[in-house]
């Protein structure tokens, strides 16, 4: 060893001082290192983790969110199929109904007009016939003279003795 | 308006025909009927009256009062009076018994049945 200028107690204390220094390195600098570096890792690792799982949970809402639209998009087509339905169908019953009037209208128009119709015609007969009783009578009265006067009395003298004798023979 | 006229003209060409038949139709029924409604109280009656359009011979009213007797079953004093208005007929009145068989009341129906119709 002294061949080869090597002390062994300078070797010695170089071994013992290279521990120490592995040691107090170890301790102080290698170890917070470590530990730093591999809470990093956790880090990042949980950061990945949590990229991931937001990744998945962004991707998962716009599922849902697609799925909704695609829902509310059904539901308002659905809402405006039922409205044009409903629409439809109050436009058939408002037809329907104003048909329905209209007919009771004009019916009830006829009624009037057949009943104005009938009651001027009544009144029109009326006047033509109290016109023709008028006539008749002045007619009558320049036609019956005192032989046709004393011929129409001898009848009904005639009718009423004639009645009498016919009861008189019943009884 | 037609038909209103030709009822008129109907009415007013009956009258005329029903006057060419004799002066009077078949007047008998009513008579009898008219005869058929004399009240209770006219049969007590020994007042009458007879009208006419024109004034009736003595025969004439004899003859109606001997036929008003023998319906009320007594005797009958019978008053003429003249009344133009019944164009022709006679019309009697016993208390509250009316028998109508003037002109002026055929008229007056044949017109209620032409306006009724």
């Amino acid at each position: 060893m002294e061949k080869l200028g090597i002390e062994p107690s300078l070797l010695l204390a170089q071994v013992v001082n290279f521990l120490v220094i592995m040691v107090v390195l170890q301790k102080l600098l290698y170890k917070p290192i470590l530990t730093m570096l591999e809470k990093r890792k956790r880090e990042i690792a949980e950061g990945l983790n949590l990229t991931q799982k937001m990744r998945e949970e962004e991707e998962r809402l716009k599922e849902k969110q697609e799925k909704a639209l695609a829902k509310a998009r059904e539901d308002a087509l659905q809402i405006i199929e039922d409205a044009k339905k409903q629409a439809k169908e109050t436009e058939k019953e408002v037809i329907a109904d104003a048909h329905t009037q209209a007919a009771a209208i004009i019916d009830r128009a006829k009624t009037e007009a057949d009943e104005t119709k009938k009651a001027a015609t009544s009144a029109i007969r009326r006047e033509a016939v109290d016109l023709a009783v008028v006539m008749a009578k002045r007619l009558l009265t320049s036609v019956m003279g005192a032989k046709e006067q004393h011929a129409l009395i001898s009848k009904r003298i005639k009718d009423l003795e004639s009645w009498v004798a016919r009861e008189e023979k019943k009884s | 308006m037609k038909s209103v006229s030709k009822d008129a003209r109907g009415f007013v060409e009956g009258v005329i025909s029903h006057l060419k038949r004799g002066k009077s139709g078949n007047v008998t029924p009513k008579v009898q009927s008219l005869l058929l409604k004399m009240t209770a109280t006219a049969k007590h009656e020994h007042q009458a009256k007879v009208e006419s359009a024109v004034k009736l011979t003595s025969t004439e009213i004899q003859a109606i009062a001997r036929v008003l007797s023998k319906v009320a079953g007594h005797e009958v004093s019978l008053t003429a009076e003249v009344n133009p208005a019944l164009i022709g007929g006679l019309r009697l009145t016993m208390a509250d018994w009316v028998m109508d068989s003037s002109i002026r009341n055929e008229l007056k129906e044949m017109a209620s049945i032409v306006t009724v119709s």
